[in-house]
């Protein structure tokens, strides 16, 4: 009974913690840092490009991700994977700045402006462009379930 | 007026209808897709009544954080965007909205995407936007849907 009462305890004690660290301010601060390391690991991925983007694609977007590119075109995480792999999309220069986040209950939504040069089936994309972001958590870990890209006039 | 208004009206519902069946052809749509369906249009009604109806609807439904993204405006704040409408400085004119498909996420953020063709005055100029591709993001809170992210992508000629 003493055992059960003290293992009982504990259990509220760690539902307590937990509870805690989600109502915390802190939370939001740790979302923020994991969605920004993976921002900056999708620039890697993307300068290094072939395969190791189109693993990188696989590990971290939803299988049915809603993606736009910045010529309005809209792609299956399949098919960006095989531009990837088979050269067709390349990612030349890459510079991200002025990030925003914006931390919801199961959901991060991250902004930034994209200065990138991009080609994609043969044609060169470079203006500066607005992109978004979505992520949410699934069993613990980020994933993308959005990205759209916004050319705009400066 | 009214009357050319309430026609416009109700062929767009009738398109709407028409489109959130297809979203149900791989299978019957979920209450949240239909919920979310029924959110974009009311919101087409209101963009093309304008002015503080347009204005009411959008202060009501998106968050005070609304991420809101398009060609010729870049970044709006949420109230920048309802003060544009209210003062008469943003109208749409017209409005094709089809090919919908709606994504939803534990339950609680749903992502729709649509391809869009609208005609709009902004500041007096006329944007006949050629087609584009929009991204709406909401967000369960408390029972209801609320709007947290707009972009919209123009589609180039191939």
């Amino acid at each position: 009974m003493r055992k059960f009462s003290i293992v009982h305890l504990l259990g509220l004690l760690l539902a307590g913690c937990v509870v805690a660290q989600a109502n915390s301010p802190e939370r939001a601060g740790i979302a923020e840092k994991q969605v920004l390391a993976i921002e900056r690991a999708q620039v890697e991925a993307t300068l290094k490009g072939g395969s190791i983007a189109a693993d990188w694609f696989n590990r971290v977007f939803v299988d049915d991700i809603a993606y736009t590119a910045p010529d309005g075109g809209v792609l299956s995480r399949a098919q960006l994977q095989a531009e990837y792999r088979s050269g067709e999309q390349k990612m030349r220069s890459a510079h991200h700045s002025d990030y925003r986040v914006i931390a919801y209950a199961d959901s991060m939504v991250v902004t930034y402006r994209a200065d990138d040069v991009l080609e994609r089936k043969g044609k060169i994309l470079s203006d500066a462009a607005l992109s978004t972001d979505v992520f949410v958590k699934q069993n613990g870990t980020w994933r993308m379930v959005a990205h759209q890209v916004t050319p705009v006039s400066w | 007026m009214q009357k050319v208004l309430s026609i416009v009206l109700a062929a767009i519902s009738t398109v709407l209808i028409a489109k959130a069946q297809e979203v149900a052809k791989d299978g019957a749509a979920t209450a949240e897709q239909r919920e979310i369906l029924q959110i974009e249009q009311d919101k087409l009604k209101a963009m093309l009544a304008g002015g503080s109806a347009a204005a009411e609807w959008f202060e009501r439904m998106e968050d005070d954080r609304l991420t809101y993204i398009a060609p010729f405006r870049g970044r709006v704040t949420k109230a920048q965007y309802v003060d544009q409408y209210r003062s008469g400085e943003f109208k749409v004119h017209a409005s094709n909205h089809h090919d919908f498909r709606v994504r939803v996420y534990n339950g609680n953020t749903a992502v729709m995407t649509y391809l869009t063709h609208n005609t709009n005055e902004i500041k007096g100029q006329i944007h006949s936007d050629t087609d584009a591709a929009a991204m709406d993001v909401f967000i369960k809170r408390d029972g209801a849907w609320r709007h947290i992210v707009h972009q919209v992508t123009l589609i180039l000629p191939k």
